[in-house]
């Protein structure tokens, strides 16, 4: 059963406090502090949910998404946007069908937990299947 | 005199002073010329007598050489007897046309000349200077005299006898009126002549006069013409001649300085400026006219009713066949209306920028508050679950409220900066369906005092407005609704068409405001008593609502009993469609939201 989880936020807090309620809630955490990160993680074979920021410097998440598209590397995952209000949203043209959901900074433990744990059970109901 | 003003009017004077002076240069003309005629008349008349004259002589001569008086009578020769020899000034008249006399001293013995009763002025006698020549002096006489009351040319030759004395005299001559006849006749039709070629001239003047005026009219017409395009164009036109003087100019051109067409024309800028406001205009004009085309220039000039308006010139240089400037043209075009808008213009998109940047700034600000936030929100409830210690408890507590607090503020003041940064597109919207989205969000936090709330708006009404503002606008009111309600109390939101307005209110039975409250309610961080301590508000809530409410053109106020009687708080907002207004409250189908 896939409960692999990926934090993608330059701030290390951030990675951090997420990796604590990850650890509290028995998933297993990859932390990636950009875009590249990230996307080395996904070659190396990561699949599962990934908790995208969307302002990040050099790459931002709407850049990385593009370039998980255009690698092949989107099957298999399911991607939730951390976002602030008001956030520039001139670049999600075309990509928002890639984005399952949206997650409005700050969040509490429950908020993320219950929709990682949504979004896990998504991703493993066809493996269920098969 | 009705003829002269006549001519006057449809001649011009000079060229009636002209035609006088043609006529008088022909009358002397004329008259030189027929003194000259007659002179020379005069001169022949006397010649003619002078041959006339000898002719006689030779005639006498021819029947005698000597002449004597014998017996009372005048005998030339031996016998030839004078007396009454009439047959001897016959054959001279024959001969030279002049009549002819003999005197015997000074008495006519033989003559052609006639009295007034027609017979021959036998016996009459020569007097005058005539007679003084001949008979006093002894000498001939020529030249004009006054025979028998008649003028003649004449001649006269003294007779002497062998001694010499003189004993009578010989006249040849011709009368005057009868020799000048002539030159009355080549008068009369040199007169005629003249007379014909005056009739000829003045025949030309008045046609050239009528043909002039004629073209005068049609001239004066094409300028009427002129003068009423001109007048007509909004911007002002004027011209100058070589002198720098005004020499046409249109309505607008009059209004722009302030002065009549009568003041302008004729008149350069040294009459009508200061000195050095004229020298300035002055040089501007020598530039124009020693540049070739049309200048254009773009300046400020103060109108004459004070306005001080952007123009642009449109001026040239009018030049003759040989390139030599006679004056110029120019035209005004009024720009300040364009020059305001364009300002305008700059200043909205200056304050777009502005508002643009502070948004991205506070997006930048947002995010930068969040995200360290999100440590704070994720962690927090996770130490809480794991102290026990009420005191720890309490104080995390603090911490939790906050971190709420500084979320609200950053969020509220997002929500601020964004409704205030540029005016929202207004289009029909469903007023019931912002208020019952704004319902779904708040839930939580009406459910939370056990507030129950009724939407009260018909769902057929439809405002023109920003659906995400007004969401924003309910959910603000409704949050402060949530806030202050009683406990487990009750809020109504109702709208009433009024005119070409709708008029929404959001009524709570809450705490109540007082006199104070009521008019500081809407200011940014205002906050009444009750939520001066309470960590979750901003005090930017209503002042986001009378933004949102300022976007939508309406107006925003709150009413209260009084303390402990609850608080309305009421807007206004455009009707979509402008139909029929439709008075008194509209019908309202109720709806309550048990949260």
């Amino acid at each position: 059963m896939n409960r692999r989880v990926m934090i993608v936020d330059d701030n290390e807090y951030v990675r951090a406090s997420v990796d604590i309620i990850c650890e509290s809630a028995q998933l297993e955490l990859a932390s990636a502090s950009g875009g590249p990160e990230c996307l080395e993680q996904l070659e190396a074979g990561f699949r599962g949910v990934i908790l995208m920021d969307i302002m990040m410097p050099d790459m931002d998440g709407w850049d990385t998404i593009r370039e998980i598209v255009d690698r092949g590397l989107y099957p298999g995952n399911v991607i939730v946007m951390l976002t602030g209000m008001g956030e520039p949203d001139s670049k999600m043209e075309g990509l928002q069908e890639y984005v399952s959901d949206y997650m409005t900074k700050p969040f509490s433990p429950d908020e993320l937990l219950d929709s990682v744990e949504y979004y896990l059970t998504l991703l493993n109901a066809p493996a269920d299947h098969e | 005199m009705k003829f002269l003003n006549a001519a006057r009017d449809k001649i011009s004077i000079p060229l009636l002073i002209s035609a006088l002076m043609v006529a008088v240069v022909m009358i002397v003309g004329n008259h030189l010329m027929l003194d000259q005629i007659h002179e020379e008349a005069v001169r022949q008349a006397n010649r003619q007598q002078e041959n006339s004259m000898m002719a006689f002589w030779e005639q006498m001569n021819r029947r005698g050489r000597n002449f004597h008086i014998e017996g009372g009578r005048m005998i030339l020769g031996d016998y030839y007897v004078l007396n009454d020899a009439n047959e001897l000034p016959d054959k001279i008249f024959c001969i030279t046309g002049s009549r002819a006399t003999i005197f015997m001293g000074d008495t006519r013995i033989a003559t052609n000349v006639l009295k007034e009763d027609g017979t021959r002025a036998i016996g009459t006698r020569l007097t005058g200077p005539a007679y003084d020549a001949i008979f006093k002096d002894g000498i001939r006489y020529r030249g004009e005299a006054n025979i028998l009351g008649a003028p003649y040319f004449t001649a006269y030759d003294p007779i002497r006898d062998l001694n010499g004395k003189v004993i009578g005299a010989l006249f040849v001559g011709v009368k005057q009126s009868e020799y000048l006849a002539r030159y009355d006749r080549i008068n009369v039709k040199i007169g005629a002549v003249n007379g014909v070629l005056a009739a000829i001239f003045v025949l030309c003047v008045v046609i050239l006069g009528l043909n002039r005026k004629r073209s005068e009219n049609a001239i004066k017409r094409q300028l009427n013409f002129q003068q009423q395009l001109m007048d007509t164009i909004p911007s002002p036109i004027f011209s100058k001649d070589e002198q720098g003087r005004y020499n046409l100019c249109n309505k607008a051109f009059q209004s722009y300085v302030g002065l009549s067409s009568e003041q302008l024309l004729g008149h350069s800028v040294f009459d009508l400026w200061e000195p050095e406001l004229a020298r300035k205009y002055h040089e501007m004009d020598q530039k124009i006219i020693d540049a070739p085309g049309i200048q254009v220039y773009e300046s400020q000039v103060g109108y004459a009713d004070g306005s001080v308006r952007d123009v642009i010139f449109h001026k040239a240089a009018v030049r003759d066949d040989n390139g030599v400037a006679r004056g110029l043209v120019g035209v005004i075009l009024d720009i300040t209306e364009r020059k305001a808008v364009e300002q305008e213009s700059r200043r909205l998109e200056a304050q777009k920028h502005h508002s643009r940047m502070i948004e991205s700034l506070m997006v930048q600000l947002n995010h930068d508050l969040n995200t360290p936030l999100t440590p704070l929100f994720a962690l927090m409830p996770l130490i809480r679950a794991k102290v026990s210690d009420p005191g720890v408890e309490r104080m995390l507590e603090i911490c939790q409220q906050c971190v709420n607090q500084i979320q609200g503020l950053a969020g509220k003041a997002l929500d601020l900066v964004r409704i205030s940064s540029s005016p929202p597109r207004l289009i029909p919207v469903s007023l019931c369906a912002a208020a019952e989205s704004a319902l779904g969000e708040m839930a939580p936090a009406l459910a939370q005092r056990g507030v129950i709330c009724c939407n009260a708006i018909p769902p057929e009404l439809q405002v023109r407005g920003s659906a995400e503002q007004l969401t924003l606008l309910f959910k603000n009111l409704l949050s402060n609704a949530a806030r202050y309600a009683a406990q487990n109390g009750k809020v109504i939101i109702s709208a009433e068409r009024k005119g070409a307005e709708v008029e929404v209110s959001v009524q709570d039975d809450g705490i109540g405001l007082d006199q104070e409250q009521l008019t500081r309610v809407f200011d940014e961080f205002y906050k009444a008593d009750a939520a001066r301590h309470d960590l979750n508000t901003q005090g930017l809530g209503l002042a986001i609502c009378r933004r949102i409410v300022a976007n939508h053109e309406g107006r925003l106020w709150a009413t209260s009993p009084g303390a402990g009687s609850g608080t309305t708080m009421f807007f206004t907002l455009k009707q979509a469609g402008q139909q029929e207004p439709a008075g008194g409250p509209v019908q309202i189908q109720e709806e309550s939201h048990q949260i």
